[in-house]
């Protein structure tokens, strides 16, 4: 039985931020971080500038070994937690260890989801969440002519890029009526897509793949509106779902995802979750799996700093959506909500699209305060608007101001209020 | 942990809005007087006439640091100051998303991000301020 006062599992955002916030608070209680990842502690953020060759695997870790030793941290690589026992303390792994903590930080991530589609398990396909699946979709981008790839969301997206790069004819399948739904609006959706079309990749919406099968070397995937598509290459990029595998049984509430509160506690005393397997509170409500990297990095932190302190000064302010994608030389940047839920009054849109010339900006505001704001090509400071959207700051006084020049009017603000 | 230094201190009330300081910063960083390309930026207020400044200030628990994927900023332990690595930089913007300062910034002219590095200890906009509002200072 090995033992830790810290125990970290995961090795990614969220768990170097933890890592950083309890060492700011107690410089020398034993810190362990158990990883599944053999390797240095990456981003999965990076995986698709690794299947375009822009980057080497050994060139973007994270941090190295000499971080952890400076911060008195115990790294312990491939090694997978397997259960979990609150009344004990107990972390069991996959190779038989056992390790008793006192305070446990599961940051176990996420995983790609396999959607039910017939046929599918049957056959190899390829997905891009760790390093090896990057390595394997790159290699595999040099011998194929023609891929298609299930979903259309950020991950699938920049995949698409590579491979669209690298010569391929690449079908897109989406069964939302629009790609990127998670960080575009419909107008901007839609001159995204745009863009990828003028590339010579096909996007088909509104269409859900029926079958999947493998036929003389090549996959044969029949979509509900009777098309095939045979292609050379399949990945499947239908979003992820957050690690919990090894929690069933321990009473950890998981829901979605880890059920956390705005502390990062699960439902169990001395222990904390926090990035893409937790499910936080919502900023504007309701229960939350963010999955993306500004959330997992400041609910790491949250989470570490109420590990050491144990008194609850350290609060997360709640999910809201935080994205930037950069494609075929465009940048999109959005910052919480990019629709108005249906059910709900009272938004103030304010869209301005030049279609020719590629620009585009959308400001929602509801009670004269920023819900959310997103653009191509007009790039603005996204952690002030983040902010504004946080400190539910009121923008009437300013509102003309902010229309007109958000990203001016924006670090007027920010520096008003930081003063 | 870090150290807390290295951050340039403004005193908003000796500062006359001259903008030396940004023409100073874009000259040194990218041989320009186009001041979009300084990393300080003195801002006015129109309705209250009071400057404001946006400027990185090298935080000892950097947003920016903990929001980039791929490893390029990193806190100098020494120095404290935040340093940007082009190499590793993949111009994803998700630094921009970690500061609340607006202390990283895009720049579409350059086509990256661009930050204050406090020009290795003796930065160009405090030696061009002839009012003393910029200094090196501990923050």
């Amino acid at each position: 039985m090995q033992e830790s006062k810290y125990l970290v599992v995961g090795s990614s955002h969220a768990a170097l931020q933890a890592i950083i916030a309890i060492r700011k608070r107690d410089v020398d209680g034993s810190l362990t971080v158990l990883t599944r990842e053999p390797r240095l502690p990456y981003s999965p953020t990076i995986l698709p500038y690794i299947v375009s060759s822009q980057k080497q695997p050994d060139d973007i870790s994270l941090c190295d070994e000499a971080h952890f030793a400076r911060n008195n941290v115990t790294l312990v690589r491939g090694t997978t937690v397997t259960a979990v026992q609150p009344d004990t303390k107990i972390v069991r792994t996959g190779s038989g260890d056992e390790w008793r903590y006192d305070r446990l930080l599961l940051a176990t991530g996420a995983s790609p989801a396999t959607p039910p589609i017939p046929g599918l398990r049957e056959v190899p396909f390829h997905v891009l969440r760790t390093m090896n699946d990057a390595i394997e979709l790159r290699d595999a981008l040099r011998h194929a002519a023609s891929a298609v790839v299930i979903g259309g969301g950020l991950c699938a997206m920049h995949a698409v890029e590579s491979m669209a790069k690298a010569g391929i004819t690449v079908t897109v399948v989406e069964i939302c009526d629009r790609i990127l739904r998670e960080c575009a609006s419909p107008r901007a959706g839609e001159m995204i897509a745009r863009s990828f079309m003028a590339e010579g990749i096909e996007i088909r919406t509104n269409r859900s793949p029926v079958a999947v099968a493998r036929e003389a070397g090549k996959y044969v995937v029949t979509l509900n509106d009777g098309a095939t598509i045979v292609a050379d290459l399949l990945m499947v990029a239908a979003g992820v779902k957050p690690v919990t595998d090894y929690l069933v049984g321990s009473g950890v509430k998981v829901n979605r995802g880890i059920v956390v509160d705005e502390l990062m506690r699960t439902s169990e005393p001395g222990i904390w979750a926090a990035g893409d397997v937790a499910e936080t509170p919502g900023f504007w409500g309701g229960g939350v799996v963010n999955g993306i990297l500004p959330g997992a990095a400041a609910q790491g932190r949250t989470a570490g700093a109420n590990m050491a302190d144990g008194n609850g000064t350290e609060r997360y302010a709640g999910a809201i959506p935080l994205n930037t994608y950069h494609f075929f030389g465009h940048h999109l940047i959005s910052v919480g909500i990019n629709q108005p839920p249906s059910e709900v009054a009272g938004f103030e849109i304010h869209e301005d699209a030049d279609d020719d010339g590629y620009i585009y900006r959308q400001i929602m505001l509801q009670e004269g305060r920023l819900v959310g704001i997103s653009t191509i090509d007009d790039v603005f400071d996204a952690g002030i608007m983040k902010h504004i959207i946080l400190g539910r700051i009121d923008l009437s006084p300013v509102k003309a101001a902010f229309l007109a020049r958000p990203r001016e009017a924006g670090r007027l603000l920010m520096s008003q209020m930081w003063r | 942990m870090h150290k807390g230094v290295g951050a340039i201190h403004y005193q908003r009330e000796r500062c006359q809005g001259c903008l030396s300081c940004m023409v100073a910063c874009a000259q040194q960083k990218s041989a320009t007087n186009d001041i979009t390309q300084s990393r300080i930026r003195i801002l006015m207020d129109e309705v209250s006439g009071a400057f404001e400044v946006v400027l990185c200030l090298q935080c000892s628990d950097p947003g920016c640091v903990g929001t980039c994927p791929s490893g390029a900023l990193t806190k100098n332990g020494e120095t404290g100051v935040i340093e940007w690595d082009d190499r590793r930089c993949v111009g994803c913007l998700l630094c921009t998303v970690g500061c609340a300062y607006a202390g990283i910034v895009y720049e579409a002219e350059v086509g990256h991000v661009i930050k204050c590095d406090i020009c290795a200890g003796r930065p160009a906009c405090s030696a061009a301020c002839a009012h003393n509002a910029l200094a090196l200072g501990t923050v």
